[in-house]
């Protein structure tokens, strides 16, 4: 969900008749809030619909097309899809749907799940394994929502998860205040329909939670509205993949793009040691040349401007802190064992993702470097210079901004 | 009236502007002052996210050039539609379309952000004013025009209002488009066009 306050975690409960059977990505503490909605190869069927201050109905289809096909390539690139999974209790082996269909008829959603009168039991009878795309003003069912949780600019609330079927629909809200923005009314979809998929907030760029104050897309060099991952915020590391540790945008006018000045950032030690100029601009990169789940091997780059001085190392970076959070998708359902015997649990669908933190030291120019390597909202980079008494520290998205 | 000359503003090509050329009386008062109004509710709408580039990449971006000749489709009912647009490398598009009385008509939008187009034609009975402006999305795929029609006439109790906003893109080889109006007599219309390139 994108928000504009804080999300309050926690059971909530409002009368049974009205709030029954819904839960919400972030607005509760159920075992499968966060869970993919959808397993099996039957396309997620869904429904559109806009109110006056919406986008053309054609462009929100368009829109979620796009998306769609984005979060495809995305767990496609990682082999998300691909993770072990035990059989359900149905006594199926199913993956997450990643394919959407456009309903033909929808009428009986809309007259039950609009803006003007919801039904809110019919509604999510009628969602129990559909989604519909709410643009614009919100029903009974987001407005219920927004009570609990404050103001926000979207949302995705799913039914009761149906741990029989393993599909399980909602509602996917996109408030209309930024309804001329092309790019900002993508950026929304692509973030909500990422809680469909079971992506949690801050797994990645476009799953910022505080994305409103990112909107500003001119902050960072690279853009970044429509993408799923930055080049400062990626989900996971992947051979070939180029990390970017000096975008964001400082007061400093002269900087290039991309650059930082070196004597805000680098001491006298580490100028001296990189023959860097204090009044010129550097710029670090990581080229990801092989990752496995606890180790990646990285080549960083320094790059100073206007020079075009450059220093290249390569280091072994490894899990050192032992066990950590996955925020990998995820589903809490009902399963079988090999004697038969039906159990809950929570599964991971963690193919493809690398430790958020890992540790190593490179060696270059005869010294030994150390490097810490962090995905926490976004990439955080910690190297020390021989004989330098700090560290040199680079925050790149929102840990400034907590 | 009002509804005939306000949903001709949206009716036929995307683009196109069909304005009924009036006598030119000075019996109404504010022109001026309507299509400022128009501009204001156009800034209004498109202030935000939105950054100019006007010296790196323009000549990066999707091209829309030609004559083309598609569907549209509103509510299940279909129409065949045919204009033409000209474009001038990244900073300015122009649609060609022909009126219901076969004169041309050509309208010119400035895409760098920086200018919003406005009219004014006043007659014995009424005053009509429009404001467009354009812009392109962050990597220059989608042309987005927001425009702010207004009417002003003695014998209407007073100021019609109608806001539309049309989305334009390439998907492969076709032009699609996606136009919306809201403030008219008849409802909202919300209309998605397809065509292919005739020449």
């Amino acid at each position: 969900m994108i928000k504009k306050t804080n999300i309050l975690l926690g059971i909530v409960f409002l009368s049974s008749w009205v709030w029954a059977g819904w839960s919400s990505n972030g607005g509760n503490n159920s075992l499968d809030k966060d869970n993919i909605w959808f397993f099996g190869q039957e396309p997620i069927p869904y429904c559109i619909m806009t109110s006056s201050s919406a986008p053309p109905k054609g462009a929100v289809q368009m829109m979620i097309q796009q998306s769609n096909q984005k979060w495809k390539s995305f767990f496609a690139k990682y082999k998300i899809a691909d993770s072990e999974l035990p059989t359900f209790a149905n006594g199926t082996k199913s993956k997450p749907t990643l394919e959407l269909k456009l309903e033909s008829n929808c009428t009986e959603i809309e007259v039950a799940c609009g803006s003007q009168k919801t039904d809110v039991n019919k509604c999510e009878q009628l969602l129990a394994d559909k989604i519909l795309f709410l643009i614009g003003s919100p029903n009974q069912v987001v407005k219920n929502y927004l009570q609990i949780n404050g103001s926000a600019m979207g949302a995705a609330i799913r039914t009761e998860f149906n741990n029989k079927t393993n599909r399980s629909g909602g509602i996917v809200w996109i408030s209309s205040a930024n309804s001329s923005s092309w790019d900002v009314n993508s950026h929304m979809i692509l973030h909500e329909m990422g809680h469909i998929y079971g992506m949690k907030h801050d797994s990645t760029w476009v799953m910022a939670e505080n994305v409103a104050k990112l909107l500003n897309q001119t902050f960072y060099s690279f853009g970044g509205l429509g993408m799923i991952e930055a080049p400062n915020w990626p989900y996971s590391y992947s051979s070939g993949d180029v990390l970017f540790f000096t975008d964001k945008r400082f007061a400093d006018v002269g900087s290039p793009k991309g650059f930082y000045k070196n004597k805000y950032f680098l001491d006298t030690i580490a100028l001296e040691f990189l023959e860097f100029q204090p009044e010129s601009y550097f710029q670090i990169k990581g080229e990801i040349i092989y990752s496995s789940y606890s180790q990646a091997h990285v080549k960083f780059t320094f790059e100073e401007s206007p020079s075009g001085k450059m220093h290249s190392f390569e280091v072994r970076l490894d899990n050192v802190m032992g066990a950590e959070e996955r925020n990998a998708p995820q589903i809490y359902s009902k399963w079988l064992n090999e004697k038969n015997d039906q159990y809950f649990s929570t599964k991971k669908l963690d193919k493809g993702w690398v430790s958020n933190s890992l540790m190593g030291v490179a060696d270059f120019k005869g010294e030994k470097i150390a490097i810490k390597l962090e995905r926490k909202k976004g990439l955080i980079l910690s190297i020390h210079f021989p004989k330098s008494d700090r560290w040199l520290h680079l925050a790149t998205v929102q840990y400034d901004w907590d | 009236m009002k509804t005939t000359l306000i949903n001709k503003l949206v009716a036929g090509s995307v683009l196109g502007l069909i304005l009924v050329v009036p006598q030119s009386h000075a019996f109404l008062p504010t022109v001026t002052s309507l299509e400022n109004q128009a501009k204001k509710i156009i800034m209004k709408e498109r202030a935000s996210n939105y950054k100019v580039k006007t010296k790196d990449d323009q000549n990066s971006c999707a091209q829309f050039a030609g004559t083309w000749k598609g569907t549209c489709e509103e509510n299940g009912t279909k129409r065949e539609s045919e204009f033409k647009l000209e474009q001038t490398a990244c900073s300015s598009i122009a649609s060609i379309s022909k009126d219901e009385s076969g004169n041309q008509q050509r309208t010119t939008i400035d895409l760098t952000g920086m200018g919003i187009k406005s009219e004014t034609q006043s007659g014995v009975f009424f005053s009509l004013s429009y404001a467009l402006a354009g812009k392109w999305n962050s990597d220059k795929q989608v042309i987005t025009v927001d425009g702010s029609a207004l009417v002003n006439s003695p014998f209407m109790s007073s100021l019609q209002k109608m806001d539309f906003s049309i989305q334009m893109m390439k998907d492969g080889n076709d032009l699609v488009t996606f136009n919306k109006s809201t403030g008219n007599s008849d409802g909202d219309h919300d209309t998605s066009c397809r065509y292919q390139l005739v020449k």
